[in-house]
């Protein structure tokens, strides 16, 4: 029952009730003590995730160049020139901050996936920001990757205004928890953090099949620039997606986890990072709270150890997706 | 899970015990009081001489207070190996120190006592067997005739003793700008260059015939720090047959005490660089308690065995304990997001030494100046670190610029502006204006103004005068306090703003 004074808040019983945690119960309940601290370099320098991810088999968008000082930037010019598209961004950086998508080129200038036009002294700047540590955690030194561009795939492109769609997948003790499908709006800029304006779009573990959609907090069917529909498409590759999100634990070893892909035309998911701290916007994308999945992950971890990724999947195909809603 | 929890409650009951059986102790055995005392005040004022040893034998003479208010023999030293006496000279109190050979940095201390509502012990009459006559000002040349235009000017200008002294008070104050008052000051100046108002006046006073002398004051104002002494002047008032204290220019004789009427406050034979500063600050106990505090076994939790000078840093630095729990309780169970874990404690100290309103206005145009600024930086691609170097330069330009803009306007809060801390408010612009790029202007704001609120709360936890006087006396609670932190640090509820934040969820859930 919708009371009124649900148009401003939710009462801490009822959100209980919906099994939603904030951000204390993230941390305290599930992220301190499964995360392990001298794990976090493995997500939070991307040019380790890289390399990791690359033993490990897993697709990843190619590595163009590492400028690692402000005297290799002399030449950046030379090096970007090999390169049509790609994507600057700091290798510590966190929230999407510092990336800078360059889809192509007119003349000696690169244009942003917006379609702003950037001169090469722009371009220059964004690294030599990077290297002083601008976008990094604390404020230390860093290095400027640069990319490939990953394509999103069609079906994707289509709900999303500029910016390829991507989605992140949540997990506990490298059990699938939840997932979610983020689109770019006008307003978000072509990035997809949801507080920025980005839609947040639940994903059905078992069929992945979009189910529900939020933008602002507020549930929504269609996306607000494109009138698109943004309920009931399928995420093409979805079983590859969980297999590569899932062995994202084996590759890290921490226990919390979210994976980020995105679903190239031609090559399938790639996962461009992990993230030890994921957010909570996915509870209200999936209109779904993480509690009772989170639990009920940690007992069968305890119950059962070592159970390999495809198992760990069944799992949770069985446990959380909407067939298992039917059943119930 | 289970067992760490009962460690981490166990640590806390622990802390609170061990806090508990300290503030009981104190209270019960010791006396001291829970509360502060309203009623009435104690200052404790300590002289700090300083001086540099040279390995020479040393005599150190200080001028005690006496005269009325106050018995030298009171009063409490602290020093190191010296012999220490009280003794008369030329009819008044002095602290007489002396000792064989030290060497390097000396410091002595002498604390006394001043209650507060002891009557106006700064006006204390002198016994004085018979009415002075005052002395003979020689003034030759064109002093004498500068002098003799200046007196003249004021004796016009003046009905009795009293009037006459407001007049020579307020030419020093404005200085006119005739040529006999520019020439003089410019002679006292020269000659006296740390007391020449003092001198000046009293040359004035004795010229038109009204007995003086100089002495020296101090200052009871925790807000001021340690200070040096205050030049007096001390004038009988030939109608009412009393002696009367003043300031050279004019000022207003509130909290200050009369020292000494010796003329020279401190003598160091067989030092170097010598001086004296004074540091007053309210004690809030009640008498005694602080002393069987520092005897007491538990004088570990009591800083009021520091000397005057070492504690006053400490009672402010203990506050901000207070300012973290503050911050704490906004971010883990408010949700408030600010710029910079525990930047606003710092803005919250600052807030504690000036009047709110003047301190938010000084911050705002601050951080409206720096932002302006930024931008335009932002323009010459500069590295992370020279831009936030080129931003505390330019925090320390406007800092000056406010504080001169309002001493011409006269609006002294102003002068005190440095109390922000300027590399924090240069990161703080930073960060501003990165966010203010990356998510619009209104996250920015939000990040600021919740910093903001912050900062009020800190200061706020922080001025509670019962919760000053807790961690004064009862530093234990402060092991109190890290347990509420500790458990702050398990508590996994919701946080107030994500009751905003999740409220779609009643859309399908409820």
């Amino acid at each position: 029952m919708k009371k009124w004074w649900h148009r401003w808040l939710v009462l801490p019983g009822e959100l209980k009730r919906f099994g939603i945690i904030g951000l204390n119960e993230r941390n305290g309940t599930y992220l301190l003590p499964n995360n392990n601290r001298k794990f976090y370099r493995k997500v939070d320098d991307k040019l380790v995730t890289k390399l990791l991810a690359q033993e490990m088999g897993l697709a990843i968008p190619e590595l163009y160049h590492v400028f690692r000082t402000q005297q290799e930037l002399k030449d950046m010019s030379s090096v970007l020139s090999h390169y049509d598209s790609f994507v600057m961004k700091p290798s510590r950086g966190s929230g999407g901050r510092g990336v800078l998508v360059i889809k192509g080129r007119r003349g000696d200038k690169f244009v942003k996936a917006s379609g702003i036009v950037m001169t090469s002294q722009e371009v220059m700047r964004h690294a030599r920001e990077i290297l002083g540590g601008l976008y990094s955690l604390g404020g230390s030194r860093d290095v400027a990757m640069v990319e490939a561009c990953i394509g999103s795939h069609h079906e994707l492109a289509k709900i999303s205004y500029q910016g390829a769609p991507d989605v992140r997948v949540i997990m506990l003790h490298g059990y699938p928890v939840m997932a979610m499908l983020r689109v770019a709006t006008r307003q978000s800029d072509g990035r997809a953090n949801l507080h920025q304006g980005a839609i947040g779009i639940g994903i059905d573990l078992a069929t992945g099949r979009t189910m529900h959609a939020v933008h602002h907090g507020v549930s929504v069917t269609r996306h607000p620039d494109l009138d698109t529909d943004l309920l009931g498409l399928y995420i093409p590759g979805w079983d590859q997606l969980l297999e590569m999100a899932t062995k994202g634990y084996e590759m890290t070893g921490l226990g919390y986890l979210g994976a980020d892909l995105i679903v190239d035309e031609a090559r399938g998911p790639v996962i461009i990072e992990l993230n030890a701290r994921p957010g909570l916007a996915i509870q209200l994308a999936n209109a779904t709270g993480l509690r009772h999945r989170l639990e009920k992950i940690q007992q069968q971890a305890l119950a059962h150890r070592g159970v390999n990724w495809s198992d760990r999947i069944k799992f949770s195909i069985a446990a959380f997706g909407s067939k298992a809603l039917v059943k119930v | 899970m289970l067992k760490r929890l009962f460690s981490l409650s166990g640590l806390v009951a622990a802390l609170i015990l061990l806090s508990a059986a300290g503030i009981i102790y104190k209270n019960r055995v010791l006396n001291v009081p829970l509360l502060p005392e309203q009623e009435r005040g104690v200052w404790l004022l300590e002289a700090r001489v300083s001086y540099e040893a040279k390995g020479k034998p040393i005599k150190v003479v200080l001028a005690l207070p006496g005269e009325g208010w106050l018995n030298p023999e009171e009063g409490d030293q602290i020093s190191l190996g010296y012999g220490f006496s009280v003794e008369q000279e030329d009819g008044l109190p002095v602290g007489f120190w002396s000792a064989r050979e030290p060497v390097g940095r000396q410091l002595i201390y002498y604390r006394v006592r001043v209650d507060e509502g002891a009557g106006r012990y700064e006006f204390a009459q002198p016994r004085l067997a018979k009415v002075p006559v005052a002395r003979e000002v020689r003034a030759k040349g064109s002093r004498g005739v500068a002098l003799a235009a200046v007196v003249e000017a004021v004796r016009q200008r003046s009905a009795d003793d009293v009037t006459y002294v407001k007049q020579v008070q307020q030419q020093l104050q404005k200085k006119p700008n005739d040529e006999s008052f520019s020439f003089l000051q410019h002679y006292y100046e020269k000659k006296y260059p740390d007391a020449w108002e003092q001198h000046f006046a009293m040359d004035l006073l004795q010229m038109g015939g009204i007995p003086c002398r100089s002495c020296l004051g101090v200052k009871l104002e925790e807000e001021r720090g340690a200070h040096r002494p205050i030049n007096l002047i001390e004038y009988y008032d030939r109608a009412e047959n009393v002696w009367r204290v003043v300031l050279p220019d004019g000022g207003s004789m509130e909290n200050i005490v009369l020292w000494t009427r010796a003329h020279s406050m401190l003598e160091v034979y067989g030092g170097e660089n010598s001086e004296v500063t004074f540091t007053a600050i309210k004690e809030r106990a009640p008498a005694g308690a602080a002393e069987r505090m520092a005897e007491s076994p538990w004088w570990i939790a009591t800083i009021s065995a520091l000397p005057v000078s070492e504690r006053a840093p400490f009672r402010y630095a203990a506050l901000i304990p207070l300012g973290v729990l503050a911050v704490v309780l906004l971010r883990n169970l408010v949700g408030l997001v600010t710029l910079g874990t525990f930047m606003p404690v710092l803005l919250g100290l600052a807030f504690l030494e000036l009047p709110m309103s003047a301190a938010l206005i000084m911050l705002l145009s601050m951080l409206f100046g720096g932002l302006m600024f930024r931008a335009m930086l932002s323009k010459f691609n500069l590295l992370v670190v020279p831009r936030v170097a080129a931003c505390v330069v330019i925090v320390t330009i406007f800092m000056m610029a406010v504080s001169l803009l309002s001493y011409k306007i006269g609006a002294v809060d102003g002068l005190r502006v440095t109390v922000f801390p300027m590399i924090v408010l240069a990161w703080t612009i930073e960060r501003m204006s990165l966010i203010w790029d990356e998510e619009g202007a209104i996250s920015a704001i939000y990040q600021v103004a919740g910093s903001l609120v912050a900062a009020v709360a800190a200061f706020g936890m922080m001025k509670i005068e019962a919760a000053r006087y807790w961690v004064e006396y009862f530093p234990e609670v402060l092991l109190i306090l890290l347990a509420v932190i500790l458990l702050l640090g398990r508590y996994t509820g919701y946080r107030l703003t994500e009751l905003f934040r999740f409220r779609s969820a009643a859309d399908v859930n409820a």
